[in-house]
């Protein structure tokens, strides 16, 4: 059987998306789940420093220019079940790799001896970071409650949803079709991506058909870190609305990270993890989330507070 | 109301099928709230995200949250014998001796946080944007004026809030003393 691959991204820099992806990594593995991670953040690789790791001699530069296989570039971890695969920390131009490139790179990643694969997107939206994104089995997002990410990860969204679509088009060759589509709805001045959908439904049935049947697993998964109060909590509810009514794609609240004022102890020191209480206060912040990306459940609106 | 469009419906309140009355709620206060206001989480999309647009899904809400109460009320036990423990729990508030709890869901529990606060209605009615009428209505307990249960839970926690009260705890507790009168009425 193959893994099952999780990317997180989310567009804004500084969300803790490495902190997410070494905290839903360690709990699948301590439920006995072997689990590999992917710092895929191309040029500001950090996520091994989360497991007091020097940085490796081998990284995912080497598979790319020298086709080192990629179980020659797993390291292990202190963490049992959990290995790590590092980024890039020398030179590399992220900007360099073909989309070809990264499908044989998700290729070799679905071969791995896993049962999840995590792969930390790193911050920005760009067409690598977003393809990557749209490659993975479940898309997870990590926003802030703070308007500036929260704009961002609009932005991603945006980004994420108007290149699925031509992704989608291409794969069933209607391209054609759908460029004669696009300029329509461009010369039409189309507002919003929910709105564009639907006029890419009106083009033909058959666009129709293939649109309804992609878009139906294009489910994103929202984490909101450094949740200090309850209008916070709140905060979540709404951006996952926002996501179902104006992109028109599924969105679920899966869970929350209560905000620690006392974080910035542990990430400066050498092992983050290791230097944390035992048990690691995070253990049932992530067992949650994870369960509930696992089974589709969500926040309920009961436990969140009407503004 | 078929399968599929009640399907829909729980889609547009973005809640489970299985969820439970509260829930459902919880969920259309939340998107009204969200959808009518100029909130946070609106404001980057505004330029695409116009206020027709806002105005279509408040309407959308309105129906689901209508037909989703109704289906509930009518087809699970459970929120029937909500409203039997509701009944206990009027029932207790007249056993207790003194001194009474404030009974957060009457209209006399309004009246009597307002005028500790040295408010008045004219000038709450201005300052929530609520009509007066309304306002006097709930204090009063003027169910039969009360057409639409989710504009009045709406209206009823605004006033709390306006009242510093927890306005969802005030406004479930209300809404129990409605739903008694609505089935006494039947």
């Amino acid at each position: 059987m193959s893994a099952e691959i999780w990317a997180i991204g989310g567009g804004k820099g500084g969300t803790g998306k490495s902190f997410v992806t070494s905290n839903l990594g360690i709990d699948l593995a301590a439920g006995g789940k072997k689990v590999i991670l992917i710092d895929g953040d191309l040029g500001g690789a950090n996520l091994h420093t989360f497991f007091g790791q020097k940085k490796p001699k081998n990284s995912l530069t080497e598979f790319f220019e020298k086709k080192l296989p990629l179980n020659e570039i797993l390291c292990k971890t202190q963490v049992p079940n959990l290995g790590l695969i590092i980024g890039d920390v020398h030179t590399f131009n992220p900007q360099g790799i073909k989309y070809a490139q990264k499908l044989r790179l998700f290729r070799h990643i679905k071969n791995l001896d896993a049962d999840y694969v995590l792969v930390d997107l790193g911050a920005g939206s760009g067409l690598n970071i977003i393809d990557t994104h749209l490659l993975a089995d479940k898309m997870i997002v990590v926003s802030l409650p703070e308007i500036t990410s929260i704009e961002n990860l609009y932005l991603f969204l945006k980004r994420a949803v108007f290149r699925k679509l031509n992704v989608i088009m291409r794969k069933h060759q209607l391209k054609e079709q759908a460029l004669s589509a696009w300029k329509r709805i461009n010369q039409d001045e189309v507002r919003s991506i929910g709105e564009l959908i639907k006029q890419l439904k009106e083009v033909s049935p058959e666009i129709k058909r293939v649109v309804e049947i992609e878009l139906l697993n294009f489910q994103v998964y929202l984490v909101l870190n450094q949740v200090r109060n309850q209008d916070h909590l709140a905060m979540g509810a709404s951006i996952r609305s926002v996501i179902i009514k104006y992109f028109g794609i599924d969105a679920r609240f899966v869970g929350y990270v209560n905000f620690r004022d006392d974080f910035w102890k542990f990430i400066n020191q050498a092992n983050p993890f290791a230097e944390m209480a035992e048990p690691n206060p995070m253990t049932e912040t992530f067992n949650k989330i994870s369960r509930n990306i696992m089974n589709g459940q969500q926040v309920s609106f009961a436990n969140i507070p009407n503004v | 109301m078929s399968k599929e469009e009640l399907k829909q419906y729980y889609h547009i309140l973005e809640v489970n099928e299985d969820a439970s009355l509260e829930e459902v709620e919880h969920a259309y206060m939340h998107l009204k709230q969200l959808y009518s206001s100029n909130s946070m989480i609106i404001m980057p999309m505004e330029e695409e995200f116009s206020g027709e647009d806002r105005k279509k899904i408040l309407v959308q809400v309105e129906e689901a949250y209508r037909e989703i109460s109704r289906f509930i009320a009518d087809r699970v036990p459970e929120s029937r014998s909500m409203i039997a423990e509701a009944d206990t729990l009027a029932e207790k508030v007249v056993e207790v001796e003194t001194p009474p709890p404030p009974d957060l869901g009457r209209g006399s529990f309004f009246r009597q946080t307002r005028e500790s606060l040295g408010r008045s209605i004219s000038d709450l009615s201005s300052e929530l944007d609520i009509p007066y009428q309304t306002l006097q209505d709930i204090e009063l307990e003027n169910y039969e004026t009360m057409t639409d249960a989710g504009q009045l839970r709406w209206c009823v926690s605004t006033y709390a809030r306006g009242l510093s009260l927890d306005p969802r705890q005030t406004a479930d507790e209300y809404m129990k003393y409605f739903r008694i009168w609505l089935r006494d009425r039947k």
